[in-house]
């Protein structure tokens, strides 16, 4: 296991695609800052809405000098909500695993790996745990890049007050959200094993499931049933930026867990059962 | 007899097709096995289920005379269909990473096996500028990291030019004669093949139809003067007796093949019938290795 271990940490750090999504999601990170930057301007009276063609628009309404400040009403975790909430995380974790898992398949390495001694059980758990690792460094980064942007477009007072602890729960939760949504996109990596049919699965994946259980839920309105709860994508969008309390932690750690095993097991029967080509 | 490789009624099925149809085949430790059959007889998956990357519908694997064979995988090499490696990466670090899968200590194989596949000047150029000969070579260079026992490859000569082939084909021989590996080795160069290996075993429609010997394939390809007659045992004592002709066998029931005067046909056939033997077919026959193959599998196409 070490040694498969191993070899995939050598692949990962050798991945153009993993350097790629990574430098996306930190650019996506500074565009977003560089978006609300002009809105501050805005907001101040230092720029005029609509200076160079582009209109920014605060709840469906063409935004006017307040005189205060756009940083008074958004905040690092808002930003962070951005990132986690909007697709980008899903999205771009999408694209690296599929290139990662089924470039193995695509170049045909996999055929120097399986039969050679290893069980085929193994050699998927080591490419699940390397993908997951690359995922959390991927993440990581971006929300490093969040705090540093913070940093520097609004300043000390972003860190002020319950930030710290709001920060930790937050990022904790939406870490547990990533890790079992990683393992989903690696099993749709091994069920395709194919780049372009994984890309396309996977970007429906991130982005389909939110729509359909968001309007189960509207169908289901009367009743209690949420199914969008049991869905991380959905759980991400949702989640409370502050005052997370250890019981929606817990279910969030369950719920993860749990697709977490499924996907998982999934993955590892079906990639011991199909044949390598 | 010693076999690396035993297969005992191996079948796979795909599609309710049976694309691999009961084989039996034998490859016998120390030899360069040929495998020869057209496109789609069944090679590639054979020797898919051989190295354990696909499994059979029916039947078994025995490898080095073991019943398991996923430990006994340990000890071979493959190279099947096209070399499994990264075009964005070099050489050495494809086998980096194969180095690392199959928990080998020592990085220094990676030297030497780039040293005795020519690929050791390839530098920092990366796999997808390589020349089809040069991937192939990287490609066994891979199947040889765990210096294996047996090497299977599936046509690693396919597309070179004959610098290239010649370069396999020295390198094969290397392997097997100065480090005794079996390799297994399929080609639709039927005459590159003839000039590696010492066994063969050919396949069509999934069915292995037949497996020989170097030395065998020799003598049935050789140049000889062809008799089909009423009493081939008569006609033996006459070619011995009146001829002293020794060197003739019966491959059949009333058919004798003469290796010797084949100058005078003429001759042997008028002593024959002055004998009483009734003469009724006779022509001179014998081929090359490529014909001889193509006649085989047509002949047992119809």
């Amino acid at each position: 296991m070490l040694c498969l271990l191993s070899a995939e940490a050598y692949k990962l750090g050798k991945s153009k695609s993993f350097y790629i999504c990574m430098a996306s999601m930190v650019s996506v990170v500074f565009l977003m800052y560089g978006m609300f930057v002009i809105a501050d301007r805005i907001e101040r009276g230092e720029l005029e809405n609509g200076t160079g063609g582009v209109v920014i628009t605060q709840d469906g309404e063409r935004m006017e000098s307040g005189g205060g400040s756009i940083w008074e009403q958004v905040g690092i975790m808002e930003m962070l909500s951005q990132i986690f909430s909007g697709d980008l995380v899903a999205c771009m974790t999408s694209i690296f695993i599929s290139i990662f898992v089924i470039g193995e398949h695509t170049s045909g390495m996999v055929k120097n790996i399986v039969g050679k001694g290893n069980a085929r059980g193994v050699i998927f758990l080591s490419k699940l745990l390397v993908t997951e690792a690359g995922v959390i460094i991927m993440v990581t980064v971006s929300v490093a890049a969040t705090l540093l942007a913070g940093r520097m477009f609004i300043g000390d007072c972003a860190f002020a007050g319950d930030f710290r602890e709001n920060f930790l729960a937050y990022t904790g939760v939406q870490y547990l959200n990533v890790i079992a949504l990683t393992a989903v996109f690696v099993l749709t990596g091994e069920l395709t094993r194919n780049l372009a049919a994984g890309i396309s699965l996977g970007i429906g994946v991130a982005v389909l499931p939110v729509l359909i259980l968001t309007g189960l839920d509207m169908a289901l309105g009367e009743s209690s049933i949420s199914l969008s709860r049991y869905w991380m994508v959905s759980r991400s969008g949702s989640c409370p930026l502050e005052g997370i309390t250890s019981g929606y932690a817990v279910e969030t750690a369950l719920i993860a867990g749990i697709w977490l095993i499924a996907a998982t097991a999934l993955g590892m029967w079906h990639f011991y059962r199909a044949d390598i080509r | 007899m010693e076999y690396v490789l035993q297969t005992d009624a191996l079948t796979k099925v795909y599609g309710g097709v049976k694309v691999v149809n009961e084989v039996g085949m034998h490859v016998e430790k120390g030899s360069i096995y040929g495998f020869i059959g057209k496109n789609g007889a069944g090679k590639t998956t054979f020797m898919r289920m051989a190295a354990g990357l696909a499994a059979p519908t029916s039947g078994s694997v025995t490898l080095f005379g073991s019943g398991e064979p996923e430990r006994q995988r340990m000890r071979i090499g493959t190279l099947i269909e096209n070399p499994g490696v990264f075009g964005g990466m070099t050489a050495r670090e494809n086998l980096e990473i194969v180095r690392r899968s199959l928990g080998i200590p020592e990085k220094k194989r990676i030297d030497g096996l780039l040293e005795l596949t020519g690929l050791s000047g390839a530098g920092r150029k990366k796999v997808k500028n390589f020349s089809m000969g040069m991937k192939q070579r990287l490609g066994i260079a891979i199947a040889m990291l765990r210096s294996p026992d047996f090497l299977i490859l599936d046509e690693p000569i396919n597309g070179l030019d004959p610098t290239g082939i010649m370069e396999i084909r020295d390198l094969l021989v290397t392997l097997n004669r100065e480090k005794g590996i079996t390799i297994l080795i399929s080609s639709h160069i039927l005459g590159e093949l003839s000039k590696v290996a010492t066994h063969y075993g050919v396949i069509r429609d999934g069915v292995l139809i037949e497996e020989f010997g170097a030395a065998e394939l020799a003598l049935r390809c050789r140049r000889c003067h062809k008799l089909v007659v009423d009493n081939a045992e008569l006609a033996a004592g006459v070619l011995e007796e009146k001829l002293d002709i020794h060197s003739y066998d019966i491959p059949q029931e009333g058919v004798l093949r003469v290796f010797e005067r084949l100058s005078d046909t003429s001759g042997t056939n008028r002593i024959l019938m002055e004998n009483g033997v009734e003469l009724r077919e006779s022509y001179l026959a014998g081929q090359d290795l490529e014909g001889y193959f193509m006649e085989l599998l047509g002949k047992q196409k119809a």
